[in-house]
């Protein structure tokens, strides 16, 4: 296992959830990794356990994203792959949503992912190529109400991981979205009534019968760094269990789970 | 003979109306006799607007929270606090790929092009629920179907706004909300109507869909190895 041997990479987000447990896959697959975060304990955790090194940045401050890219990039000596990760969930309907939460979610996961790639896209011609993985969401696949402003910056972050597909493609640079769907550990579980261990009982499953984990995003993630995913550019790949496969998956893991 | 939509006596608001596209909204809901309201920037193309159609125009900067909270506000109370119609638009374009567009640039967009319709259709969702029903238009682009480079920005914001087109339709539904998404090609084709369709009762099953009105250019790749 070592499909990610010389590979540099910065991950955002990578405390927590699925973020930490692609910081974790990163490493045992042999990339050097960089990660950001805001929370220094966490962060030291992480760094404990997988010896990725930590950088506390706030996604919101477009200076901090700068010099955490170039701090990242000078303890790395460049760069290959970035993982844009950190996001936000607010769990409520549009109408229900204030104007202060939908900012809070657009500012976080649009511009924040916007602000990362371009900070890194040039190291990344630097090295003459790499990868940039952007994780979204089943959610910006095909929406959800009740993470309404969510669904909107998701799908917003597919069009923009598009976008960018096209432009730094002739660069050698490929990019890609993760669309994981229901993940425990992870935000997912702070939609009320989720228990966070990701008890199937609490929640609505897809055809799989059960929550997602973080490894299971950060096997998708990891393909689309090494170069097994090396011709993959603008794809947009559901990690969801089959929940967005049909008008009814949830109904039918339901039915399924009472036969 | 043409056959009416049964639209006449409804009220409705077209935000940034004052654009090409919003302009055409406006004359044709006008002609079909609806009392309509609409905002815009341009004080002269909105008073040249309101003087040609009848049209009440709301002028209103569209990264302006407060003034398009105002512009609503204007709106319902002219429409007796009953819109039945809610028609929006972009009012920005912009221009390059995404790595050039500097971050001033992105935000304006965003604000004028997705917050502003995310806001003007939460607004009218209340009152549209409280009268039972209403349908909004959301006029978004082929680009916000699939990524335009030339226009990287201008796509992300126009495929939030298929989404939220999509989520007004999901939460609206149990209230007999309608909301769908238009999206005409980049050639200035004219779809009001379309719109005026989708504002009359004929289209009462329609809600979530999003309309490419794009002569077939989103429908398939069509690759000539000879060009």
């Amino acid at each position: 296992m070592a499909r990610l041997d010389a590979i540099r990479a910065l991950v955002t987000g990578g405390t927590s959830g699925i973020g930490a447990s692609i910081v974790e896959r990163f490493v045992l697959e042999g990339a050097a990794v960089v990660f950001t975060g805001r929370d220094e304990t966490r962060g030291r955790e992480v760094t404990a356990r997988t010896g990725a090194q930590f950088l506390r940045a706030d996604v919101h401050d477009g200076a901090a994203v700068r010099d955490s890219v170039d701090t990242a990039v000078q303890r790395l000596g460049g760069l290959d792959a970035l993982v844009a990760n950190a996001g936000v969930l607010y769990a409520a309907e549009l109408s229900q949503t204030s104007d202060a939460a939908w900012d809070m979610v657009l500012e976080t996961n649009l511009v924040g992912y916007i602000r990362y790639a371009i900070a890194c896209l040039p190291h990344l011609r630097a090295a003459g190529g790499g990868s940039i993985t952007t994780i979204s969401s089943d959610a910006g696949v095909w929406g959800e109400t009740a993470i309404a402003a969510y669904s909107v910056s998701k799908r917003a972050v597919n069009m923009l991981t598009q976008a960018f597909a096209v432009e730094a493609g002739p660069h050698g640079i490929r990019v890609n979205a993760v669309c994981p769907g229901d993940t425990a550990p992870g935000m997912a579980t702070f939609v009320e009534g989720r228990d966070e261990t990701g008890d199937p009982g609490t929640w609505v499953l897809p055809p799989l019968a059960r929550v997602g984990t973080g490894a299971d995003v950060a096997g998708a993630v990891t393909f689309f760094a090494s170069a097994d995913g090396a011709f993959c550019n603008g794809s947009i790949l559901l990690v969801d269990g089959g929940m967005r496969a049909s008008l009814r998956a949830s109904a039918a893991a339901r039915e399924a789970a009472a036969r | 003979m043409t056959v009416s939509l049964g639209i006449e006596g409804r009220h409705a608001l077209v935000t940034a109306g004052t654009t090409q596209t919003g302009s055409g909204c406006v004359e044709r809901l006008c002609q079909e006799g609806v009392a309509v309201a609409f905002t815009g920037e341009d004080r002269e193309r909105g008073r040249s607007l309101a003087a040609q159609t009848g049209a009440t125009f709301l002028q209103c900067d569209p990264t302006d929270r407060a003034a398009c909270d105002r512009a609503v506000a204007r709106a319902l109370e002219a429409a007796g606090g009953r819109l039945d119609v809610l028609v929006t638009n972009g009012a920005l374009l912009v221009d390059g790929p995404l790595e050039a567009t500097s971050e001033a640039a992105l935000r304006e967009l965003l604000e004028a092009n997705l917050t502003a319709v995310f806001r003007a259709g939460r607004a009218c969702l209340g009152s549209m629920r409280e009268h039972g029903g209403g349908s909004m238009i959301h006029i978004a682009s082929t680009a916000g179907v699939r990524a335009v480079h030339e226009n990287a920005a201008y796509s992300v914001a126009c495929a939030g706004v298929i989404a939220v087109a999509e989520l007004l339709a999901a939460e609206g539904a149990r209230h007999s909300v309608r909301s769908n998404a238009v999206c005409p090609d980049p050639t200035g084709v004219d779809v009001a109507p379309l719109v005026a369709w989708l504002a009359s009762d004929e289209s009462a099953h329609v809600s979530g869909a999003t309309l490419r009105v794009d002569r077939a250019a989103g429908a398939a790749m069509v690759i000539d190895t000879r060009t």
